[in-house]
């Protein structure tokens, strides 16, 4: 097995952000993060400003909750459309008759698709900040680096997952396809089955507990509400289980659930990618 | 009238005259020292005739700083006291019965008596201090003084204390006796007032004489380093009641007992330790006031109540004082009237269990709780007293922040509670009225912000009740509330089926997860709301008069659904939530029950009369908001510089194994590749030698391009394959180091331009981007150097492919039928440059389905048929196997280019198009075949023509 050279991972990488730069669809994606992270911001924090008070209320988690919803789609179809893309275009055998191998080429797709994700999540957050301290800064400030943080996690996490499905998908429309197949089944399916399961099993809190954190926005829900709503009581059984079973290590034990989605798809995809090459 | 008096004039001398004769046993004068080597004092008392106490201590002290013996002092003085004091009494005494003129000079000596002391004493502390003995041990540094006459004064190391005492008040006394029996007397011929006025003047005799007593005469006593007292408790023994006691700057040890009413003020705010042992500072006297300290490290046992002050007298006062790690802060026990103001609270670093209470009054009434911060206890809990005023405090980390017990008409105003376990527990009290507080963050397992359980008559106006887990909560109570803000709580207000008579009216319920909680919905009946802002109102007000026209109606079908299913409360705000609330809202047959229903909601929040905070911005978030926007703009304008890349020379082209002579560049060895079912390349074999021609013929599908892959080493296969003697399967990156491969049709990123398509693949070539730059110039695409690759024509496209093939200038070329998409001039300008590279010294494999090249450039052929080689030799020895194909143009309409595309195609024919042109590549004898399917599928073929440039080499 060839060693990975990092130089030529980082010239593909350097290459992708490029690409990401030029790529109309991933700006406009960008800009409409952006306005959603201000509105965030500025409805969600800003609410009762002049009485010295800003809180969790139902805007904000509204507004939470559609920046949970675009960045698992930003993530799968930058994934997705990663390799399918220059499959169908028939610029990957170019790129695989180069002294590089196939695992330094999806390596450095990945890194540099990563590095253009999380400048765009920076990008909407950073904003949001500068909004906040206009207000004089009344959320906390390490809730709202936690927010950051697992919205990094979140995209990188579906992101690998779109690296995943994008090595067995020859055409874009198809990769497109898998990435909102998918994304519906993160965010909705697997909720809602879960609550189908629970009401027709009566499943225990603990169960559901552990199913629901393996479902990455889910874990992003409780790590995000918990660090900005100050406790997981908000979330009943289920909520003081986490806090007796994990207590302060919870934000810890989410984070490293996330390293699970973000690894285990790259590195299996990375050994498909190079045993099945490209046609 | 006369006669009253001269009887109290009478009693009056009389009195002078005891008073004077009994002063002769008491001391007229005290004077207390206190040294290092005395650290509990010396005291001496003078009387007229006599010095008593610590003479002897004294005089050795003197002596080291050369004053003279106290013995030597007034001795002619002493011998006259008895004799003179017993004349002056006996002067007053006959002057009560002999009350003409002359009776003045009876009472002179008496009268004299007090000043003439005075003056004698001070004029023998003046002797003494500024008459040292030079000769003295310590007389060098130690200047001439006067000791202090009254008051405090300091000689070098020693502290003195001097105050007169009991028997100049006596002589004192015995003056005033004097004088008011004289003026009496002087007047008696007039007798103008009753003797209802004499009785008044004689009692303000008494009250005047009784303010003279040393009770009533507050003396001021300082403790520390450099005063009279070095310790509290020393202070404190010799204090009386009303005196006030200065502590300086330091540290004192506890416990502290104050058992008469005293003030004890800190100057520089001293510390009293506990030592991490019992209580602190124990005030037991009524009328104690305890301010300006640092009281501090009390015991930690929660059964004896260990506190920073326990007060069990009433009237005290409690004020700026620091209490830092304490169990308890403050305990009332049966102190009514007690002021708690302006004190700052640190409990210990301790669990919340083990904690105790920062406040904790207990049978108090009156108390007075003002501008005090407390943080990290457990309660400020208050038990059965009435009449409580809680103002201005602030309570953080605790508990219950504030707890009421059995307390009835109180008043709690303008605090703030934050960050407890719960803000305000009210329990079975009355009358209570909270008003403009602040209730923030209160988030325990309980989590209320305010909680009401068997409360009578609260009344709730003008609060903040925000970001609690429950903003308020209520068991079996009453009470109005009116124009609270209750915001981004979890609950809003959460009601048990118990709760009784309440009303809710002008308040806003602003962005609460859950507006109203009501368990098992058994409280809706008894409860009024009216006139309520709610945050998800999405009513209209077409009349303009600020009320909703339709009722606000607590409905959500996620909280019906975890009412019933509590442990689905672990997906409350995930996106799932969010489309079941919708899709309830959209088919209302499903929206559960409403919860309560605001007949009059109001259109916009009506806030608390609160002080509204100055908005100024915060400085750590703009910096952590710069931080976060570093890496964009970072990756936005990193490329506006260019980077030149910088070669690695260790692993350029020229240290890769050169070919020897003899050896073959390239050697395939039972080359297999399996698609599924379908062998693509069967047993190949096959050696190719250095600066050799080889041109892979065949029909499509012969497996040519899977050849060239498997020898670039992107496709797995069997067998084996050595380039420059390296297996291709094992090294296959290292391979490609000296493999340049040129496609059929050459793909790049369209809105990437030449120079950045050739800059990349030189970079990942280990070829520099000056390098780059000259191959562009040198294979003649100095031109079209900024052009974007879509900008390209067809030729110029291969030329790139041609240029970024050859960047790092390998010694092979594998080519896919490089010239298939070139027009004739641009075809034929391809081969020249091949030419070039042959002559090179390359080594060149390619596929193509021209004869002419072929025959122009291979020097061997290997002739593939469906993946197996049938024939390999020169291109002269194999012409018979050439067989020639064609390519047909059909012309047909714009419409049916498409289809007639896919027909083609799917019966196994090659074919490209454009708009209306068909290219169509067909073997010999098989040119009527697309004819005869377009025709039978009703496609009209407009015109055809056979490229005249694809020879037959039967030709």
């Amino acid at each position: 097995m060839n060693p990975v050279n990092f130089r030529s991972v980082c010239i593909i990488t350097q290459k992708e952000i490029r690409d990401a730069k030029r790529n109309k669809w991933f700006v406009i994606v960008s800009a409409l993060f952006a306005t959603l992270s201000l509105a965030f911001s500025f409805f969600g924090f800003s609410g009762l400003v002049s009485m010295g008070v800003a809180g969790f209320g139902r805007t904000t988690a509204s507004l939470l909750n559609l920046v949970f919803l675009i960045v698992p789609l930003m993530g799968l179809l930058l994934g997705t459309m990663s390799v399918a893309s220059e499959r169908e275009q028939g610029t990957l055998t170019t790129l695989l008759a180069q002294p590089v191998t196939a695992g330094e080429i999806l390596l450095g797709k990945f890194l540099g698709t990563a590095a253009a994700l999380v400048a765009t999540l920076l990008l909407g957050f950073g904003l949001s900040g500068l909004v906040i301290s206009w207000y004089g800064g009344l959320v906390q400030l390490g809730g709202y680096l936690v927010l950051v943080g697992f919205t990094v996690l979140l995209g990188l996490a579906n992101l690998s997952v779109g690296f995943f499905i994008s090595i067995f998908t020859r055409k874009n429309a198809a990769a497109v396809g898998f990435a909102l197949l998918f994304w519906f089944i993160f965010l909705f399916l697997s909720d809602l089955g879960l609550m189908g399961m629970t009401v027709a099993f009566k499943l225990p809190h603990q169960i559901l507990f552990w199913l629901a954190c393996l479902n990455p926005p889910e874990a992003f829900k409780l790590a995000v509400v918990g660090a900005l709503h100050g406790g997981l009581e908000v979330f009943g059984a289920g909520g003081r289980y986490a806090v007796d079973r994990f207590g302060d290590w919870f934000p810890g034990f989410l984070a490293l659930v996330f390293m699970c989605w973000i690894l285990i798809p790259l590195g299996c995809a990375l050994v498909i990618f190079r045993k099945k090459c490209a046609e | 009238m006369k006669d009253d008096k001269e009887i109290i004039a009478k009693y009056l001398l009389l009195s002078a005259a005891l008073a004077i004769f009994l002063s002769l046993f008491v001391p007229y004068w005290k004077l207390r020292v206190i040294a290092p080597q005395y650290p509990k004092g010396l005291s001496v008392a003078i009387y007229l005739n006599r010095v008593e106490g610590d003479v002897r201590e004294i005089d050795g002290l003197n002596h080291y700083i050369g004053m003279k013996p106290l013995a030597k002092a007034a001795q002619l003085e002493r011998k006259l006291a008895i004799p003179g004091l017993i004349l002056s009494s006996l002067g007053v005494f006959i002057a009560t019965f002999y009350g003409k003129r002359g009776s003045f000079l009876l009472v002179l000596p008496a009268l004299i008596l007090p000043l003439f002391f005075a003056l004698d004493l001070y004029w023998w502390l003046r002797d003494f201090g500024l008459h040292l003995d030079p000769k003295a041990a310590l007389s060098s540094s130690i200047k001439p003084f006067v000791p202090p006459l009254i008051g405090h004064g300091k000689i070098a190391q020693f502290k003195a204390h001097a105050s007169f005492s009991w028997g100049f008040l006596a002589s004192l006394a015995a003056d005033l006796f004097i004088c008011f029996a004289l003026w009496l007397r002087r007047s008696k011929e007039k007798c103008s007032e009753g003797t209802g006025k004499v009785s008044v003047a004689v009692l303000s005799l008494l009250a005047f004489g009784f303010l003279l007593s040393p009770q009533t005469l507050a003396a001021t006593l300082e403790v520390g380093r450099e005063a009279v007292y070095g310790t509290i408790q020393e202070a404190l023994v010799h204090a009386s009641d009303g005196d006030t006691i200065v502590v300086h700057e330091g540290v004192y040890a506890g416990p502290v007992v104050i058992d008469k009413s005293v003030t004890l003020t800190g100057n520089g705010m001293p510390v009293i330790h506990g030592g991490g042992r019992g209580t602190v500072v124990f005030a037991h006297a009524p009328h104690i006031t305890l301010q300006g300290f640092k009281i501090r490290d009390s015991g930690d046992l929660l059964a004896e109540e260990n506190s920073g002050v326990l007060v069990t007298g009433s009237d005290a006062a409690i004020e700026g004082n620091r209490f830092e790690d304490v169990l308890f802060g403050i305990y009332l026990r049966q102190a009514p009237r007690t002021l708690i103001r302006n004190n700052v609270l640190s409990g210990k670093v301790l669990p919340l269990p083990r904690r105790g209470d920062l406040i904790r009054v207990w049978y108090s009434d009156d108390v007075t709780i003002e501008g005090n911060r407390m943080h990290r206890g457990r309660d400020v809990v208050l038990w059965f007293s009435k009449s409580l005023n809680v103002n201005q405090n602030i309570v953080k980390e605790g508990r219950y922040g504030l707890h009421f017990m059995y307390c009835h008409d109180a008043v709690v105003e303008e605090n703030l509670i934050s960050g407890n376990s719960v803000g305000t527990y009210l329990m079975y009290s009355s009358d209570l009225r909270l008003r403009r507080n602040r209730v923030l963050d209160n988030r325990g397992p309980s989590g209320y912000g305010v909680g009401f359980k068997d409360m009578d008559g609260a009344l709730l106006s003008d609060n903040l009740i925000a970001n609690n887990r429950v903003g308020l909560f209520f068991d079996r109570s009453t009470g109005v509330f009116r124009k609270n803000l209750i915001a981004y709580n979890d609950i809003g207000i959460e009601l048990l089926p118990s709760s009784g008579d309440n009303t809710f009216e002008e308040n806003s319920f602003f962005e609460n997860s859950e507006q109203v909680g009501l368990e098992n919905l058994g409280s809706r009946a008894v409860t009024q709301w009216s006139q309520n802002f709610w945050s998800d109102y999405r009513g209209y007000d077409r009349d303009h008069n600020g009320i909703g026209d339709t009722p606000y109606q607590a409905v959500q079908f996620f909280e019906r659904l975890t009412s019933e299913h509590p442990v689905l409360r672990l997906f409350f705000l995930s996106p799932s939530h969010q489309a079941l609330d919708f899709a309830s809202s959209l088919f209302p047959i499903f929206a559960p029950q409403p919860k309560l229903s605001d007949q009059t909601p109001l259109m916009s929040p009506t806030f608390p009369s609160l002080p509204r905070e100055p908005q100024k911005i915060s400085v750590s978030w703009v910096f952590v908001s710069g931080i976060l926007l570093i890496p964009p703009f970072g990756l936005s304008f990193g490329s506006l510089r260019k980077k030149r890349y910088r070669v690695n020379a260790a692993e350029t082209i020229t240290e890769f194994e050169t070919v020897k002579d003899g050896e073959p560049m390239i050697q395939i060895d039972g080359l297999t590749k399996r698609f599924g079912p379908l062998t693509a390349l069967d047993r190949v074999r096959c050696v190719i030698q250095k600066g050799e021609t080889v041109a892979l013929w065949g029909p499509n599908g012969a497996g040519k391009t899977t050849l060239l892959k498997c020898l670039l080493g992107i496709l797995s296969c069997r067998g084996t394959i050595r380039v420059a003697g390296r297996n291709v399967q094992l090294e296959g990156k290292a391979v490609r180091k000296i493999i340049g491969y040129i496609p059929q049709e050459l793909r790049f990123h369209g809105d990437q331009s030449v120079v950045e398509t050739v800059c990349f693949f030189a970079r990942l070539r280990n070829v520099s981007d000056s390098q780059a730059d000259t191959l562009i110039k040198e294979w003649g695409l100095a031109e079209a150097r900024e052009k974007k690759i879509h900008e390209l024509s067809g030729g110029m496209k291969q030329k790139l492919g041609l240029v970024i093939a050859l960047i790092s200038d390998p010694p092979v070329l594998l080519m896919d039928e490089p010239t298939s998409h070139l027009d004739v001039a641009a075809r034929h300008e391809f081969l020249l440059l091949l030419e070039r590279l042959k002559e090179r010294g390359k080594t060149l494999v390619f596929c193509s389905h021209r004869v002419s090249e072929v025959l122009k450039l291979a020097d061997r052929v290997v002739v593939l048929c469906s993946g197996v080689k049938t024939k390999e030799g020169k291109p002269d020895d194999v012409k018979e196997h050439l067989t020639g194909e064609t390519v047909l143009c059909l012309t047909v309409r714009t419409e049916d280019c498409e289809r007639a595309e896919r027909l083609i195609s799917e019966h196994g024919i090659s074919v490209r198009r454009n708009t209306r042109q068909l290219w169509i590549r067909v073997g010999a004898g098989r040119k009527i075949e697309p004819i005869r399917l377009l025709s039978e599928r009703g496609i009209p073929i407009l015109d055809f023509e056979l490229e005249t440039d694809y020879e037959s080499p039967a030709k």
